[in-house]
């Protein structure tokens, strides 16, 4: 495949984990706030498997992208900004995910503040790769 | 709704430093994988792209240079090309451009039309003189393998050797600065 179509599918699976990773953010900052223990337990579960489905959707994400570019990990201009926003947002969502899936999901139990606040931190992150990702299709 | 009960007592938390650290763990290795992949595909890039020869590199008439032109060619290279190339040309977003084994006027189409969706087109920027400065900077960074090195010391004699010892010494002098991006 040429690396046209390397950025279409760029373009095509990298959506999923920034709105899978801000719904799990969302969902489980409702579940920290929410009252009723059912539906917190819906809502952290909820959070549990977007998080999950978002870490595996970076992986095409990051593949597709790093294959676009031919292998270029920070680039210049709009690009550079915008592999500064996505090499942490990866790691930590690969990280963040681990971690939940070894301290298994939030059922009876409130997430802990440092969790949401690492997950809020991802999701600006992501959200600030999209930015620039933008910039770049729009800008050039 | 008894396993919902908040006021049960908690199964021993796996979230512990261990978790931590495995988490640590995983995130570092797929930054590893990131980056090792990245290394991989500029590795297969520059093997595929310009480092493979055209065959008329070795019939054309080889493109006139001296120190001074090579100079003039670095010049230009570092106000039009070191930003995707590198200031040491060794890459960055664009390829690697030592050793370079494609024909002068390989090197003169891929300036003047650029590759699509790769590389622009600097036709309206340079003309024939720079390229040909910049072609001569660019035979100056090497020329691939031991073969074709002979080939070209045969045919340039000690011009080639005062032209690549002047490239050197200009990229020790200037460092890898670069004039700001117009």
């Amino acid at each position: 495949m040429n690396n046209e179509m390397w950025a279409k599918l760029h373009g095509a699976t990298v959506h999923f984990p920034i709105a899978l990773i801000l719904c799990s953010g969302v969902m489980d900052a409702s579940g920290f706030c929410w009252p009723g223990l059912a539906t917190r337990r819906g809502l952290n579960v909820a959070g549990y498997w977007t998080l999950m489905l978002g870490a595996l959707g970076t992986v095409p994400a990051v593949v597709s992208g790093l294959v676009m570019s031919n292998g270029v990990m920070l680039g210049h201009d709009a690009m550079r900004f915008h592999h500064l926003f996505v090499w942490p947002a990866f790691a930590l969502i690969v990280g963040l995910a681990v971690w939940r899936a070894l301290a298994g999901d939030f059922a009876t139990r409130k997430p802990p503040a440092g969790y949401l606040a690492t997950v809020g931190l991802a999701t600006a992150l992501i959200m600030g790769a999209g930015y620039w990702g933008g910039e770049m299709m729009l800008g050039h | 709704m008894n396993n919902l009960d908040e006021s049960r007592p908690r199964p021993a938390s796996p979230a512990g430093g261990k978790s931590i650290a495995l988490a640590i763990l995983a995130a570092a290795l797929a930054l590893a994988s990131a980056f090792g992949l990245s290394m991989g595909l500029r590795r297969v890039e520059s093997q595929t792209s310009h480092q493979q020869p055209t065959p008329e590199v070795w019939f054309e008439s080889p493109t006139p240079t001296s120190p001074a032109l090579v100079a003039q060619g670095r010049t230009l290279f570092l106000a039009s090309c070191a930003h995707c190339h590198g200031a040491d040309a060794r890459g960055d977003e664009g390829p690697d451009l030592h050793d370079v084994r494609v024909s002068d006027r390989y090197i003169a189409h891929l300036i003047t039309h650029g590759i699509p969706h790769e590389m622009p087109s600097f036709a309206k920027k340079h003309g024939a003189a720079d390229i040909t400065a910049l072609t001569a900077y660019l035979r100056s960074l090497g020329n691939g393998s031991a073969f074709y090195c002979l080939v070209v010391r045969l045919r340039h004699g000690a011009r080639w050797t005062a032209t690549r010892s002047t490239s050197m010494s200009l990229m020790k002098t200037n460092g890898t600065r670069m004039p700001p991006r117009p």
